[in-house]
């Protein structure tokens, strides 16, 4: 339980749960963070294997069986997700701040408009893009800032401590020494 | 199970069975629907308690919220009500200037033979047994001694006692030196003396004299001025009989009269002069 994964993991956990009332306790006007995204992406921090894929799909099954009409539709996002943290992982140092808050605000902004199309159709998303246009864009900008806090934080502790707080961190010795 | 070892195999295998599941679950009365048990119950049961505790502190923080509110809707109310109050008593104010100057207007049209000037009482001096009041007109506004001061419904105030220039001094008809002709206002009614009296003045009430043998006085008997005298013309109210009492000694019948005039509340007063032509 050292491995700082260990508390992604419950975090995502104890965020599917109160998935209902983030929405309510988080937003700021129309705008509210995607919570499991930002979990995520503080998960692909660590350790960037094939087990942030699993993960993903694993959470978004469970949001599925949990919030969705029908099972599938979340997995496949979260699966993409976890997909694209890997591909910024390998293609950027991990500790990319500004490069996970762009990728933060992109993965939102395309979550959104998706989870919207999904519960409303693509043709009625069209036709009143203009209302929701404020909703997907403000939600996407304030999970990015929080992105953004969360990354700096993590990226001062991990360099804080020395080797013991990246074993901490990242539940590993001598990963990227 | 040689297949199953197979890392891909168990991949596809894995991708495979939830594709189907995912299709199979489309359709809402699917019995694959019912793996969603396994998260849904317990989770519901935690969310179930969430939902209560977030209510309680929704509800507490709504609770504060609006008595906050109502203290600054309450006051807000307070100040408009101070704002409406205002302008309520300036209404009043004129309202009441209004119809003041309505009864003035009905004084003229009862006294054809006299000019009704109104004017502020702009103090009164209660001093030890003497009651002058101090009214804001004076000779310049033709104001001569002896002029008879009336109130706007018709009842007799008292008469003009001095006048300077600007303004005049006013004897109200307690004052034991005024004296009053009266009449019975009724039929086959009589004269009366009306006069101030110490006894009576500090309630605001008069005495009734000399009431000869053949008039008849009761309690609540109208008393008006009967003309004679000088001073004041036939018709004013003066006020109602309240009291009639005997004296043994001097034989004499007394009546206590009431004026229609509260001094204490008036404020604007008429003098009635006659017309010299």
């Amino acid at each position: 339980m050292y491995s700082y994964r260990w508390y992604a993991y419950v975090l995502i956990a104890v965020n599917l749960i109160l998935e209902p009332f983030i929405s309510k306790w988080f937003s700021i006007g129309v705008a509210y963070p995607d919570m499991l995204l930002i979990l995520m992406l503080m998960l692909s921090m660590g350790r960037k294997d094939n087990q942030i894929l699993i993960v993903s799909a694993a959470t978004g099954f469970v949001y599925d069986m949990l919030y969705s009409r029908f099972l599938g539709p979340m997995t496949v996002l979260f699966f993409l997700r976890g997909l694209v943290t890997i591909v910024i992982g390998r293609r950027f140092k991990q500790e990319n701040v500004l490069m996970l808050t762009l990728a933060g605000f992109a993965m939102a902004l395309v979550s959104r408009v998706y989870t919207i199309i999904l519960s409303v159709g693509f043709k009625d998303f069209f036709r009143a893009f203009g209302m929701f246009i404020a909703d997907i864009g403000f939600s996407a900008l304030y999970t990015a800032l929080i992105i953004a806090v969360v990354t700096t934080i993590m990226f001062l502790i991990y360099n804080s401590y020395g080797r013991r707080s990246k074993r901490l961190l990242y539940g590993q010795n001598n990963r990227d020494t | 199970m040689k297949l199953l070892k197979n890392k891909k195999f168990r991949i596809i295998l894995i991708v495979a069975v939830f594709v189907i599941v995912a299709i199979l679950s489309i359709n809402r009365f699917s019995g694959v629907n019912i793996i969603r048990n396994i998260v849904t119950i317990p989770v519901s049961w935690i969310q179930k308690g969430i939902y209560n505790i977030d209510q309680y502190f929704t509800e507490k923080r709504f609770t504060r919220k609006q008595y906050q509110e109502l203290l600054e809707e309450n006051k807000q109310l307070r100040a408009e009500n101070e704002h409406l109050r205002e302008e309520n008593a300036a209404m009043s104010f004129l309202e009441d200037k209004n119809r003041l100057l309505r009864q003035a207007l009905a004084l003229k049209d009862i006294f054809e033979g006299y000019d009704i000037i109104g004017s502020n009482i702009m103090g009164s001096d209660p001093g030890n047994f003497v009651y002058r009041y101090k009214i804001d007109i004076g000779t310049r506004d033709r104001v001569k001694p002896d002029m008879p001061v009336v109130a706007a419904n018709n009842a007799l105030y008292g008469r003009v006692y001095s006048a300077t220039y600007t303004t005049s001094v006013i004897v109200p008809i307690i004052d034991e030196n005024a004296g009053i002709s009266g009449w019975i206002s009724k039929e086959n009614g009589g004269h009366v003396n009306i006069k101030g009296d110490i006894r009576y003045k500090e309630r605001g009430l008069c005495l009734i004299e000399n009431v000869s043998d053949n008039v008849e006085l009761v309690v609540g008997d109208v008393v008006e001025t009967s003309g004679l005298g000088g001073i004041y013309p036939k018709g004013i109210l003066v006020g109602v009989i309240t009291e009639i009492f005997y004296d043994e000694i001097t034989n004499e019948r007394f009546g206590v009269l009431q004026p229609y005039v509260d001094f204490n509340s008036i404020s604007t007063v008429f003098v009635m002069m006659e017309k010299t032509e």
